[in-house]
């Protein structure tokens, strides 16, 4: 079971998905798109490492979706 | 003298009725009811019939009034325990979350002080994040703190939130990173410090 974290201020908004369900990859990849949109930056989670997230890869395990940085 | 008295006594129309001889009300509830001196002049039979007359609404008023306080401070003291539940709860989801993120080693770190090392993507500066939403990075040269950057995610967040977002930008889009966050010189400022000390010095 992969996951996407989009951080708020609840802590964070979750939506999982199973590789093998087409219907929540969609519904993960449509989260993740209209994040991206508001211009959140995305992020794996690996053990090998973090890394970039451009865009949605089902096989990824867990994804986190940060708003856009500004100078405190 | 007694009709000019009771004259007095009545009430003006949009003002609430109040005696004088009752000091808890503030005193724009005078208006229309003559000085206090006046009051004074009543005979106590006539005191007791006008007291009579205009309490029992003025009491029906000032209950009313209190009643009203008391449900807004109930109201008031819930909705501050639920904000305060919810805070709280957001936190603990950002914890979990974060410590999911953090290596094994940050994870320790973060468990001694609230703070963890991480290493700038492009430059390899070692930062450290501390618990906090305002100038929590700071940045170390050769063990020696050179600047504290300010930057964090534009929205309102749980602090562990923040924490999380300032790791991957600086660990994945350090440059980015810097170029937004406020920065704030240690060396320089230590520098100047020495400059104003020698100064003063030679006065």
């Amino acid at each position: 079971m992969s996951n996407l974290h989009v951080l708020d201020a609840t802590g964070d908004s979750e939506t999982p998905w199973n590789k093998d369900n087409q219907a929540e990859i969609d519904a993960a990849r449509k989260v993740f798109d209209d994040f991206k949109r508001k211009n959140y930056l995305a992020y794996s989670v690996e053990k090998s490492g973090n890394s970039i997230v451009h865009n949605f890869n089902p096989e990824l395990e867990l994804i986190v979706m940060t708003p856009p940085n500004v100078g405190g | 003298m007694p009709d000019q008295i009771n004259s007095r006594m009545q009430p003006s129309i949009g003002t609430f009725p109040a005696p004088m001889h009752t000091s808890i009300y503030p005193s724009y509830f005078n208006v229309g009811l003559g000085a206090q001196h006046n009051q004074q002049m009543l005979m106590p039979q006539e005191q007791m019939r006008s007291q009579q007359c205009l309490a029992q609404p003025q009491q029906e008023y000032f209950r009313a009034a209190l009643e009203a306080l008391r449900q807004q401070q109930i109201e008031y003291s819930m909705y501050m325990e639920r904000a305060q539940k919810t805070t709280e709860a957001a936190e603990k989801c950002a914890e979990i979350l974060l410590l999911k993120c953090l290596t094994q080693d940050q994870q320790t770190q973060y468990w001694q002080d609230r703070s963890f090392i991480v290493f700038g993507g492009d430059t390899g500066t070692q930062y450290r994040i501390r618990r906090g939403s305002a100038f929590n990075i700071k940045a170390f040269r050769n063990e020696i703190h050179i600047f504290s950057l300010c930057g964090r995610p534009k929205i309102t967040l749980p602090v562990a939130d923040i924490m999380l977002a300032q790791k991957f930008a600086l660990e994945l889009e350090e440059k980015q990173f810097l170029r937004l966050a406020n920065r704030h010189n240690i060396i320089q400022q230590n520098e100047m410090m020495n400059f104003v000390r020698k100064i003063a010095g030679w006065i």
